[in-house]
């Protein structure tokens, strides 16, 4: 069965007001043998001004690295194996390092065309004014990888029975783990998943930063609203949800925490 | 020309709600409060009213929940129920007896357990103002208060009345001496209760904080200094 993506940013009501603009970041990528989706969420805060750069960094970064391993691994069981053996602290490691490079050049030619005129040159002060979270996936037909560093959810619903794939350190209020942070991969939450039995249709992976989650009066109504999202899809295909889809998440924002939201749906029906 | 028609789809279920955040005041009306500090701090909490429904009305997006605790001889809820700011009714304090601060740091911790706290709450800020030395067990009590998640993560600032103020307690409660905010005279007093109730404002922002820095949300430039207070400013 075909896999189909949809993704969509919006800026947080809260933002409107502030006319900040959005600090997510979302991607989707589907190739023949595997799809792979990341969401990230800059902070925001005014230690994080580069923020929204930031999380844009990270989600290209995502989606470069799984690309990379694929191309270097050469087929599906060598892939998957990376993910088995490396999955975990390398592969995040390798991730937040990459950010950071990137990061550095970014910063450098903000500098260069004078749009920061006074700057520290500890990389670890640079990385702050981006930091972001991110949130990844690669969904392959007999397994599927999840990586989480900093606050959001990835949740996978099969004929209507929804589970959350990672259960990362769960933080009250406004903190979060970040790819600024000294040694983030240290936080990284990770899992491969088997799937040796086929996945039966329709089902849905959502990935979201967690102004989608906060916006729900509790946990009970956010697993509603995913299990709605699912519904939606199912009765009116992913095209009409995905035309709707800003139109909900800014409600959904306005209604709820007031902070940005990125949500990224991959789906089979 | 063609015209792409969208179907407008009603937006799943599941209930939004903005997210409340929880504004305690924890307030000394021991004997030595009576007159002048008492009158001075029911003149300033009742003051800072409008413009905390003012902050809330900028940003609807957070609840501000207001609840008092009276510490005298013994504690005791003045206003207990989480009471959203439009609504809030302020009901002035008397001072008299003890400074059971302890009692009031348990009854405090009874209300930040999940639940009835959510935890998808902003996090809680307490105001504890004081002028004098705990004749109870607070350190139990602060412990106690501590070894709660909202506990640890409630923004906590006090308020050191005069010269006899246990700021050693106060700091004790805060983790940070920088907020325990020093009122030494009736002018400073409101100064001080004026901008621990900014704080509500400074926390409901949605932005996220990475961990190793979020020891406080706050913009501690903003705090009054003694060249900030003036007379004109309270009466």
């Amino acid at each position: 069965m075909p896999i189909t993506t949809l993704k969509r940013s919006v800026t947080g009501a809260n933002h409107v007001r502030q006319r900040i603009r959005c600090q997510d970041a979302g991607k989707t990528l589907v190739f023949k043998d595997f799809t792979v989706m990341a969401v990230a969420d800059g902070h925001g805060s005014a230690r994080c001004p580069f923020s929204d750069t930031g999380s844009k960094i990270a989600v290209n970064v995502f989606c470069d690295g799984v690309l990379n391993v694929y191309r270097k691994r050469g087929n599906m069981t060598e892939f998957r194996g990376f993910f088995e053996e490396k999955g975990d602290k390398p592969f995040a490691k390798a991730i937040v390092q990459e950010w950071r490079r990137r990061v550095a050049r970014a910063h450098a030619g903000k500098v260069r065309t004078n749009k920061i005129l006074h700057s520290s040159e500890d990389m670890d002060d640079i990385a702050m004014l981006y930091g972001s979270t991110l949130l990844g996936i690669v969904i392959a037909k007999d397994f599927f990888y999840v990586f989480q560093i900093g606050d959001g959810n990835i949740v996978y619903i099969e004929n209507g029975k929804l589970m959350e794939l990672t259960m990362g350190e769960k933080m009250l209020g406004v903190e979060t783990n970040s790819l600024a942070l000294p040694a983030p991969w240290k936080y990284v939450c990770t899992k491969l998943y088997d799937t040796t039995r086929p996945r039966t249709t329709p089902n849905m992976f959502l990935l979201a930063t967690d102004g989608f989650a906060n916006s729900y009066l509790n946990q009970r109504e956010f697993y509603l609203g995913c299990r709605e999202y699912y519904q939606a899809i199912n009765l009116y295909g992913g095209e009409k949800v995905s035309k709707n889809l800003r139109n909900w998440l800014i409600e959904t924002s306005r209604m709820g925490c007031g902070d940005d939201i990125t949500v990224a749906i991959a789906h089979t029906t | 020309m063609g015209v792409d028609m969208i179907e407008m789809l009603k937006r799943p279920g599941g209930q939004l709600a903005s997210r409340p955040l929880h504004f305690f005041w924890l307030v000394d009306c021991s004997g030595s409060m009576e007159g002048e500090k008492m009158e001075s701090v029911n003149y300033a909490i009742k003051q800072t009213i409008p413009d905390m429904r003012a902050a809330a009305a900028d940003n609807p997006n957070a609840q501000l929940l207001i609840r008092t605790i009276a510490f005298s001889t013994g504690a005791k809820w003045v206003q207990e129920e989480p009471t959203p700011i439009e609504e809030f009714s302020f009901k002035p304090f008397k001072a008299h007896g003890l400074t059971d601060i302890g009692e009031a740091f348990g009854m405090l911790a009874e209300q930040l357990r999940i639940p009835p706290m959510s935890d998808r709450a902003l996090p809680p800020v307490i105001v504890v103002l004081s002028d004098g030395r705990p004749t109870d067990d607070y350190r139990a009590a602060i412990q106690k208060l501590m070894a709660l998640p909202w506990g640890k993560k409630a923004v906590k600032i006090a308020i050191s009345i005069g010269t006899d103020a246990d700021d050693e307690m106060l700091t004790e409660f805060t983790g940070n001496k920088d907020l325990v905010l020093q009122a030494n005279n009736p002018q400073a007093l409101v100064k001080m209760i004026k901008w621990a109730s900014t704080v509500a404002k400074q926390v409901s922002a949605p932005n996220s904080n990475p961990t190793a820095n979020s020891l406080l949300p706050l913009d501690m430039n903003t705090i009054p200094t003694e060249d900030d207070i003036d007379a004109a400013d309270v009466w």
